[in-house]
Order: structure tokens, then sequence, then C-alpha cells
């Protein structure tokens, strides 16, 4: 195969590399903001789980407009286990996010402020038992909800990315408890063909004491409650077309890099297999 | 109401279990229970679409504990496995345990928590591990509560050891053991020995040692130490599954690999379990020496562990260095030494005899086992043969020199009273052996070649001798001719044939080249039949033995047996490479493998169990179905289904419906270059006991293969014959991208034409064309949809028009107008594309459109039914009507439901009162409806829950007039759906 395959076969893939985005799931946060216009009025985000940093990169693009006012007042904080490398004007923690010390970083970065809006794009390595799989993104997710119960101010949003299977409504039903408004999306470039999505929670109205639960199963009301939304501009690439690499209208097709490789590799211990 | 009622489920067995003398596993929700002779006796539904990840037997083996997900069941042993108690909890449960002599149990949740229970699955108390975190594996160590020490693997690479009875709410962790770096999967310990295995994320197994030698001990003391005994480095991806047996380690995963290792951390043997999907599920019996995996290909594997594999270098007294070496009928070792002497080890009274000494022998020598073993021939430098025979003892028959006095280059039995030998200038000579002498027989002449010597000789049937050559031909010879009748060339490559065998009409050739090919004879010559390749490169013979075949080679250094049915290495041994003199041979149970190392004879001697691997439940796509057709056999409660997927293969098997449903797959292809996305099926005909299909195949890299499928019955057998008849590929001059997603078919008057829908989003229109018996896809034209990924295809006809309907990911269902096209076919006219039109787009869902199916209803009214991305159901009704011969469609009413799932729809089913729709959320729901006032009306519902993840499709067929319906994806699952009494 040749080095271009992957730019045939993945159209975002491509134009992430050609626009300078870490990754291809950059266009996935833009799409989902052009629906719901989540950045407005946003100047403090937690962006968990943001190696290698492309949803920190949306945001700087988004939040640090000209206005010098709010430029001072914006506030990015990112959170990943990997360490990731520096953006400018993000602040970086290296930590879990299933930690209550994690939080406690997190808070300290605000002054006693809260955030406006809390995001996630976390999932684990799946292992491809699909069950396991779901479950342990579910973990994921109610991870990143804790933290946002505890970050966001009130009328704040959670995006999170969530696999969508046989427990969904499990999940959904967690955080109607938590937002008024909540709503599965599908942003064009995610794959039709992918059971990735993302629930997109507006307006943080906490109701009780209640803390997110960790054991989060089941309901046997199975009924799906929360809307679908799939989410591009009108002429959105499709992620499932395969594109000629020379596109109508575009400058000369050139091979490029990705704008920033893996700055620690899961498996730099790999010199001792043989 | 409806019944719907699983008949048979294949995924991923997620746990197996040696129980009583049953075997019991886990498959989806449901358990399987072999008895003692391996066969299935029934099949217990534990779970509703939870997958089981443990079956745990009490003490006296009269309950089992099953769980899965959060889900606990206790089953009776005693009386068919029924339900004594069961529980749906609220966490994810890793590992249980029974305790208190089997009072109680005791249960590990991801969540870190130990929960202990009643023996009828009421909590009485949970302890939380005072770390919080999410863990991927856990054991439970100690038969009492007070003692019940946690070993819990965290997503974090750490392996907690805490005493859950040490706490009032939380407990505290006592110690850690750090190393790994990647989240640990499993984790094990042995009582006897002290050892705790772990494996992880990381490729690594590693065992741990408490220092005084006793886990309990160790954690009562203040500081509890524990040594990493060792990393053990093999598998090449991650490490799922481990066992601490008490002289050894079992470790398997991602890379289907099961290891032994010793308990220093070194390897002992390796075995493929299951097409390179991951193994899920690993358990040992001690009694029966039996080790059993469940892997990601739905199959079910049994192997014996212990080996008792004896290797020893058996000197020779004077120290004579050896050359060549073989085995005996009675099992003795035969030599040749440096000095030319004939050597014998006794293997009985284990002594070596110096049988004769031949002078011409020194430093050059031959020696050839005959293929009854009784016979031995010797061959020298000046063209001296000896031939010894077995009696009582090895006894020299006669000894012969060829007039030539040429080096006798190569000696070939070909049968027990025949051997040839090849001299220089390509001289072959044909010798018989009669009474005590050999007289020369037929000859012939080698064509000129650079090496110009023979490597391999057999006899085949018509007088014919096969002949292989050092650079890769195959001449074919016949008494009284010099020259060769036929010359394969080329049949291996340059490093030569290693082997030629005859059987049933066909001739095998082996090479060193990975390569087994065979020829059939057909009026004059060979002719190649198949060309098979295999991981291992220098293959060098076939030994058969039970029905079965084995493949012995050589992969680097090590000696290999591959099993050529299974396709997998049974046996592997360092023995240096393939450069060296060596035989193999089985007596009774016993197999011997001698070579020649460092001029000194090695044996090493195993039973013959070792090479009895069975499979329980054979395995079927180790990754996600794609695409799947159905074909119902007339006649018999059986349908032939034809399915493939991301593991590109295409695979032919029989459902077998008829009391105890049964699945078996009679064949596999490997024809496609990538992932298989779909395959439908055209009926050619259909006659009493024989039926003929097309059946096309396309996906990935643009490939479309054209098959033909007989389906022929005699009497209760079913047996289909399925051919590859021509693959469409388009090699374009850089590697296309474009997968083909869906496919379907316009037949008129035996015309087929093809329609392919593309990724790049156009309809690829062909033209199947039947040439001289054969048939031929031939590609008529594109149609541009637009840039959207075209997802489904169907076709119809209605008011004499021929019409295509397409989804994509845009949500549109669009259709397409063929009619002319179909009349300028028929007609012979000139065959343009640019007639194709679309008559009308319904946009129908928000994103992508996974599933479509239609009916048409009276008053040229028709259904569109079709599944999202979006999670919704649409109904279209729609009418067609003819306005100046021109086709028009109205969409009179829609219905939508986007409550009944709650993940992409990817099945659809319509027919004439109710609907079927299945989901990635592992819901089949069924409906009935009605059409009232122009409306679509959906009375009632109801919902079964599948046990296979990741549904990609669903195909519904009435036979018998019965309802059956499968669904694929992560596996396949059947089902009967009748309808009952409201």
């Amino acid at each position: 195969m040749g080095k271009s395959s992957k730019d045939k076969r993945d159209i975002y893939y491509r134009k992430a590399k050609e626009q300078g985005w870490r990754a291809r799931s950059a266009f996935k946060l833009l799409q989902i903001d052009l629906q719901f216009n989540i950045f407005k009025d946003v100047t403090k985000v937690v962006d968990l789980c943001a190696a290698p940093g492309s949803w920190s990169q949306v945001l700087s693009q988004k939040l640090y407009v000209n206005d010098t006012d709010t430029k001072d007042n914006v506030k990015i904080v990112a959170v990943d286990l990997q360490p990731m490398a520096p953006l400018p004007g993000v602040i970086q923690i290296q930590g879990d996010i299933t930690k209550s010390t994690t939080i406690d970083v997190i808070l300290s970065h605000f002054n006693g402020i809260k955030a406006d809006l809390v995001i996630c794009d976390g999932a684990p390595d799946v292992i491809g038992l699909h069950s396991m799989d779901i479950y342990i993104q579910t973990q994921l997710v109610i991870s990143a909800l804790n933290i946002a119960c505890n970050v966001l101010k009130v009328g704040g949003h959670f995006v999170a990315k969530i696999y969508r299977g046989k427990s969904t409504h499990t999940i959904t039903k967690q955080l109607l408890k938590f937002f008024k408004e909540v709503t599965i999306a599908k942003p064009m470039s995610s794959r039709n063909s992918s059971i990735e999505a993302f629930v997109v929670c507006l307006d943080y109205s906490p109701t009780g004491f209640d803390a997110p639960s960790i054991n989060s199963f089941f309901t046997e009301d199975t009924v799906n409650i929360v809307p679908f939304v799939a989410c591009g501009e009108e002429n959105a690439f499709d992620s499932d077309t395969t594109y000629p690499l020379q596109l109508e209208g575009e400058d000369k097709y050139e091979y490029k890099e990705p704008v920033q490789g893996p700055i620690a590799p899961p498996y730099y211990f790999a010199d001792h297999i043989k | 109401m409806f019944a719907i009622v699983p008949l048979i489920t294949r995924t991923d067995v997620t746990c197996v279990s040696f129980i009583n003398d049953h075997i019991l596993a886990g498959i989806g929700g449901n358990v399987s229970i072999f008895d003692e002779h391996l066969e299935l006796t029934k099949t217990v539904i534990v779970f509703k679409g939870q997958q089981i990840f443990g079956i745990v037997p009490n003490g006296s083996q009269t309950k089992s504990l099953i769980y899965g997900e959060n889900q606990l069941k206790v089953l009776n042993n005693l009386d068919g496995y029924n339900q004594i108690a069961f529980i749906a909890f609220n966490e994810w449960i890793l590992s249980a345990k029974w305790i208190n002599l089997n009072q109680n149990i005791a249960t590990v949740s991801m969540h870190n928590n130990v929960t202990l229970w009643t023996s009828d699955l009421k909590v009485i108390q949970t302890i939380a591990c005072a770390e919080r975190c999410i863990l991927y594996s856990a054991h439970l160590v100690n038969d009492t509560w007070e003692d019940l020490i946690a070993l819990s693997g965290t997503v974090f690479s750490q392996i907690l050891l805490w005493c859950p009875s040490k706490g009032a709410n939380f407990s505290s962790v006592l110690a850690r053991l750090s190393g790994h770096k990647g989240v640990i999967f499993a984790i094990d310990y042995n009582e006897s020995t002290g050892v705790i295995c772990s494996t992880s994320d990381d490729r690594s197994a590693r065992l741990w040692i408490p220092k005084c030698k006793n886990l309990t001990s160790e954690l009562k003391l203040e500081k509890p130490e524990f040594l990493l005994k060792c990393t053990m480095f093999c598998h090449t991806a991650r490490v799922f599954r481990c066992l601490v047996l008490d002289d050894c380690i079992l470790t398997t995963g991602e890379d289907s690999l099961l290891v032994v290792w010793s308990l220093d951390g070194d390897i002992i043997r390796k075995i493929e379990t299951h097409q390179g999907a991951s193994v899920w599920s690993l358990a040992y019996n001690r009694r029966k020496n039996v080790v059993m995996t469940g892997g990601g290909d739905c199959g079910i594997t049994l192997f014996p562990l212990q080996q008792n594999i004896v290797q020893e270098e058996v000197a020779v007294t004077n120290s004579e260095l050896l050359k060549k070496t073989g085995i005996l009928s009675n099992g003795n070792i035969v030599c040749t030494s440096e000095k030319g002497a004939l050597l014998l080890y006794d293997i009985k009274k284990r002594h070596w005899f110096e049988i004769q000494k031949h002078e011409d022998l020194a430093s050059y020598s031959l020696l050839e086992v005959s293929k009854c073993r009784n016979l031995l021939a010797l061959a020298g430098y000046c063209g001296s043969i000896h031939v010894y025979k077995l009696d009582l003892h090895l006894v020299h028959i006669c000894t012969h020199v060829v007039s030539s006095k040429s080096r006798i280059f190569a000696l070939h039995w070909l049968s027990s009273e025949q051997f040839l030998t090849c001299e220089a200038e390509g001289r072959l000579q044909v010798w018989s052996i009669i009474e005590k002498d050999i007289s020369p027989k037929s000859q012939f002449i080698l064509p000129l070649s650079k090496e110009r010597w023979t490597t391999s000789s057999c006899i085949c049937n018509h007088g014919h001798i096969a002949v292989g050559d050092r650079k890769g031909n195959i001449y074919i010879f016949v008494s009284g001719n010099l020259t060769p009748l036929q010359i394969i060339k080329k049949a291996h490559n340059y490093q030569g044939v290693t082997n030629l065998y005859f059987k049933e009409n066909v001739l095998v050739s082996l090479g060193r080249n990975s390569t087994v090919k065979c020829y059939q004879f057909y009026k004059t010559t060979f002719s190649t039949l198949s060309l098979d390749k295999l991981p291992f490169s220098w293959i060098t013979s076939i030994y058969e033995d039970n029905n079965n075949q084995y493949l012995l080679g050589f992969l680097g250094n090590e000696f290999v047996v591959w099993d050529y049915k299974k396709r997998r290495t049974l046996f592997q041994f360092h023995c240096g490479g393939g450069h060296r003199s060596w035989d193999f041979y089985k007596i009774d149970d016993n197999i011997t493998f001698a070579f020649i190392k460092e001029r000194r004879v090695n044996l090493i001697q195993f039973n013959s169990n070792v090479l009895n691997i069975k499979d329980l439940v054979n395995g079927f796509h180790f990754n996600e179905i794609n695409g799947a057709a159905c074909f119902p056999v007339v006649g018999l409660k059986k349908t032939v289904l034809i399915s493939g997927g991301e593991d590109t293969t295409l695979r032919v098997s029989i459902i077998d419906y008829e009391e105890q449903p049964k699945f078996t797959t009679k064949s596999v292809f490997k024809s496609h270059l990538s992932s298989i996305r779909t395959i439908i099926g055209c009926k050619l005909k259909s006659e009493l006991e024989c039926e003929e299909y097309l059946v096309f195949s396309a996906g990935g890299r643009a490939q479309i293969i054209l098959w033909n499928l007989e389906i022929v019955t005699r009497g209760e057998e079913v047996v289909p014959v399925f051919s590859e008849k021509y693959s469409y590929y388009e090699q374009l001059n850089d590697e296309s991208e474009t997968r083909i997603m869906d496919l379907c078919t316009i037949v008129v008057n035996a015309c087929v034409i093809l329609i392919a829908a593309t990724s790049n989003g156009t309809l690829k229109i062909f033209w199947v064309v039947k040439d001289a018996g054969d048939y031929k896809i031939e590609l008529i034209g594109d149609v541009l949809y637009k840039l959207k990924c075209i997802l489904k295809l169907k076709n119809l006809t209605i008011h004499d028009h021929h019409v295509v309907l397409s989804t994509s990911t845009d949500g549109n269902i669009v259709f397409w107008d063929f009619t002319s096209l179909v009349n300028e076919l028929l007609n012979n006219c000139t065959k343009d594309v640019k007639s194709i039109h679309i008559i009308k787009s319904i946009h129908s869902h928000a994103s992508g459109i996974n599933s479509l199916d239609y009916k048409i209803l009276d008053n040229n009214q028709c259904l569109v039914l079709t599944g999202g991305d979006d999670n919704t159901i649409n109904v279209a009704l729609v009418s067609f009507d003819l306005r100046n011969a021109k086709l028009t469609i109205e969409v009179l009413s829609t219905f939508t439901d986007s409550e009944s799932h709650c993940a992409q729809v990817t099945g659809a089913f319509l027919n004439d009162d109710h609907f079927v729709t299945s989901s990635i959320d592992q819901k089949l729901n069924i409906s009935k409806w009605k059409v009232e006032n122009n409306r679509f009306i959906c009375q009632y519902k109801q919902t079964h829950t599948c046990n296979i993840a990741d549904i990609q499709g669903m195909q519904i067929w009435k036979h018998f007039n019965i309802l059956y319906a499968i669904v694929y994806g992560k596996g396949i699952e059947l089902y009967q759906i009748s309808e009952t009494e409201r």
C-alpha cells in the first residue's frame, strides 16, 4: 500500500493534515458546534482525554478571537494520561480523569470560577468484545460527567464521545438527570459504519445532591428517548465516501505528513519483542 | 404475539469450563453443554444477550455459578442445569469464587469492590477497595471469607493485593505488583507453587513470587514483599488470559497463540489456536491432560498439554562422525558415517552396532529407507549401490556398481520393489529388486540444466514416472522413452522440488517456496489443479496417519509438523534447519524424529497424542460478517448459507433445522483481496435434486467475484458445489480504495444485469456474459449519483418498468429507471448507461440508510422500509403511476419510529403482514402492520435480544411455511419465528 492510500480512504484524515489539525476528530467538534453553537459566550473550557490535542486546537482557534477583553478571560485546560505536545494558550495537565486529585488540579486553574464547557473525546483501547468495550467507554463518560458536575457552571454544556450499542439508553438516562437537553449527535466526519457518536448535553442544571452513579446498568425500560441529530455543513464531506485524491477546484494534491506524530508511542517497550 | 426461538448461536466463546465429565462453554448468553463423548447435548439460555464471562462450579460440582456482565445465575448441575437463583446486579463482575464450604459466593467487580453473597445470590455485604479505580481483571484466592485475598488488575498497570474481610466498608491495599506498562488483562495464582502470573496490554506475562513462597502468609507480614521472577515476551499482541499450573504457565490472547512456558519463563511450546482471532477463554483439566480454548472465531479447541517429549543425543561409542540417518520399521535408527560405516542404533537395547564398513562410502554416501521401511539403499561417489533388508536383523542383500562408475547424485524409492538413481549427465535408472539382486529397468535422461540432478520421484498411473529436479521443474517419463513426455517448467522456484506424491489420480508436488501444487492427469498431460501457499517456506513431505494429513517442513531453524486440514502448526522443534539428514516415523503411539546435527544423531520422541488437536466447535469467521445469502434447499429442512466479511473469507455452510439444529461449514474460499461487504444469489435453474445459482460477492478494492453454486441433494444429504467463475477487479495504476457496498441483479429472459453500489457515489452497471459455458462480468458503464457513499440496493418491477432503489449516507432513497437499458440489452442494441435516470428521491433519514426492503401492494402502491444510522425506522407508502408512458412516483404517507432502537438499524424485512428490524443495539423487533386510508399502521411490537454484537444485517426466508431469520455481525444467530395466539 502506498502512503497515500489512507488519504484516499479517508477524506477527513487528508483534510486534517492539509488544514493543520493534529487529528481528523477536529472536524467532529467543529461540526457539533455548527449544529449546537456550543462555543457561544464560552471562555472557560476543560478538554478531557485531550491527546493528541485536536479538540484543544479547535478550542484555541474558536475562543481566542481578536477582542482583547475576551482573550484575557479565555482559559483552556487540557487533561490527558498521556503527555501531549504543547499548544499555545492551552494549559496542560497530565492526569487520570477517574481520580479526585485530578479534579482538584483542574479546579485550581479556575480560581473559584466555574467552566462554561466540558468536552471529552476519550476512548479506551478497544479489546474487541463489544459488550466490554461499550461498558468501559460508558465508565469513561461517567468519569467525565463527574468532573463536569464539579467544574461546570449552571447552564454550562458537556460534550462526550459514546459508543452506541445495547446500553446507549442507560447513559442518556443518567445525563438527563443533570442537563435540560440531551442529544445524540453524529457529525458527518464520523463514519456511518462506526458505532461512535457524541452526547451533546446543554444547560447544566443539577437538581439534587446526586453524584453521577458509576453503576449505570440497568433499566428494563429500553425505549430510546433521546433525539438523534446528524451534523455538518450542507456540503460537508462524507466520511464513508471514497473521494478522488484530486478534487475539483482544489490545489494540486500533494501527500502531507501528519501534523503531530505521537510523542509517547504506546509500545516503546517493543524492543524486547523478537 | 410471536414466538422467537433461537436455534443456532455462533459468536465469541467468552468462557469455557470443565465440570464433572462435561464441558460447558459460554457463547453469548447461552451455555452449550458437551458430554464426555464431546457431543453437544444441550444449550441453556442463561442470559438475555449478556455475554458469559465465568462458569464456576462449587466444590462438589453440584452447582454452577454463571456470570456475565452484571448478571449472575446459579444452575443445578444435577438436574439438567436448571436455574436455582438469578440476579441482575449493578456492577460488572470480573471474577467469582465459591467460599465458606460452598455456603457463600464472593465476586470482584470492575469497580474494585468485593461482594459476599449467599449461595442463592442474596447480597450479604460489599467491601470496596480503598483504591478506587477501574479493573480489567481480578482473581480471588483462598476458600473462606476471613482469608479471602483479592488480586485486582488495574487499568493503570498495577496488581493490587487486598483482603476484603479486613475492613468495615473500605479495605486498604496490602501490596502492589508494579512493572507492567499497560492494562492488566488477566491474573492467576497457583497455591502449591506460590506463583502469580499477570498478563497485560504490554504484550508480556510476568511471574511474581511472595518472598516467603506463600501468598497468605506474606500478606500477614507487616511489609509483604514480592519478587518479579521473570518477564515473558513471546506474544505479538495483547495477552488476554493466563493459567498457572503446577509445572507450567499457559498464556494466550489477541495473537491467537497459546504459549506454554516453564516456571522459569522459557518457552516450551507455541500453538496456533483460532485462525488469528483473539482467544477469549482458557481452561485446563489435569485428569484428562487437556487444555481448552475458546476464541473470537466462534470455535472451541481441545488439545493435550503434557507432551512428554524426550530429546536425546545418542552418542556413537567410537565417536564416529555421522552423515545420514533413517528410521527402520522396527524403530531402530540407521546411519552412515564419514568413514563409510553403516551403523545401527537399537532403540530398545540403547546400543550402537556396526553393520558393515563400506570403504566406497567414505566421505560421500546416500542413505534412503524404502516406504515400507524394511529396505535400505546406500550409494556412493563411485557408482556403488548397496541394498539391505530388515528381516530379524538388518542383512545385506546385494551390492552393485553402475557401469559408468559415476557418482550417484540421488536415489529415490518408488515402491518397496523399485528405486530410481540419478548419475552424472542426468542419467536416470530405475532398478528392481528381484530375489537377492537388483536389475536395471527403464532409463531416462534429464534435460540439460545447470544443476542436473533429481530431488524426488514417484510412480504415477499409466506407467508414468514423475521426477522433480533441483531447479524446480517436474518431468514426466514413460518406460521406453529416454526423454520426458512432459515437462512442467518452474513447478516450484529455483530452490527445487522437494517431494512428489501420487494419490487418487492426483500428482502432488512440494517445494521450498511455501507451495503445495496438485496436478490432474487429463487425456495425455498433467495440468495444474490447485496451488496452496503455506506459512513456512521449506516443505519437505506429507505424513498421513488415521485420516490426518500432516505436512512436515522447516521454518528457519525449526522442524514443523503442520496439520493440513486445520491449517495450523501442531509441533515445532529446534533442530538447526532443513539442510540435514533426518527422518520422521510413528510406531504405535510413539513418534520419532531423528536428525543429524553437528555430525551426531539426535532423537526426539513423543506420544502421537501430542498431534491430536480436536475442535469441539469448528471455527467460523474470525471477524465481523458483513454479508450473507441464504439458499433454502428444496424438499429438505436445510439451508445453504454463504457468508463473507472483514476476514476476507467466503464460507459455504449448511444450516440444518430438521430436529437438533446443526451448523456446518463445508468450505472456505480466500479469493477476495480485501473485506467482503455483500453477497447475493440469483437462481439459474431448479430441478429435482439439483438447484443452480449464480452468486456474486463484492467488497473492498472494488472487487466482484462471480461464483457458481449447485446444490445437489442425495436423500437427506446436501452437497453444495461452489466454484469461482470470474473475478472482476480493475487493476488501476494506483490501488483502488473504492469499496463495493451492495449489489443487485435484474434478470430478464436469462439476461443478467448486475448493479454495484460503490463508496465513491456511483452505480456500476455490468452485464453477465455467458461465454462457452463460462461466465464473465463486463462493465457497461458508471452512473454517478453524487459524492455520497451508496449503501444499499434493491430492484423492483412495476408497470413493466425496471426500477432500482438505492440508499446512501445522505439519508435519501433514490428510485432509478433502468427500463431503457434493459430493453436495449434484450434487443442487442448499443448498450448505453445514459438512459438511466432518477425518477424520485425521498429524504427519509438524518444520515446513512443501512437497511432497505420493500413490498409491492395492490393498486401499484409500494411500501419502502428503511432503517438508518439515526436509530430510526422509516416506512414510506409510495404510489407508481404511468403518465405519458413515463413512470412517476408519489409519496402518499410516511411512518417513522425513532424509539424502538437506540443504535444503527442495520436489518430490515417486510412481508405480507409484518416487518422485522435488527440493530447494533442487539434488538430484533417484530411488528404487525396494515395500511388503512393510505396510512401505514404498526399494530404491536415484540422485542427479542440477540447474542450477536455489531449486527451488520439480517436475512429472513420462509421454508416449509415457517419463518427463519439470521442476524450476522460478530457471529451469526438463527431464529425460528412463528406467530402465536394473542
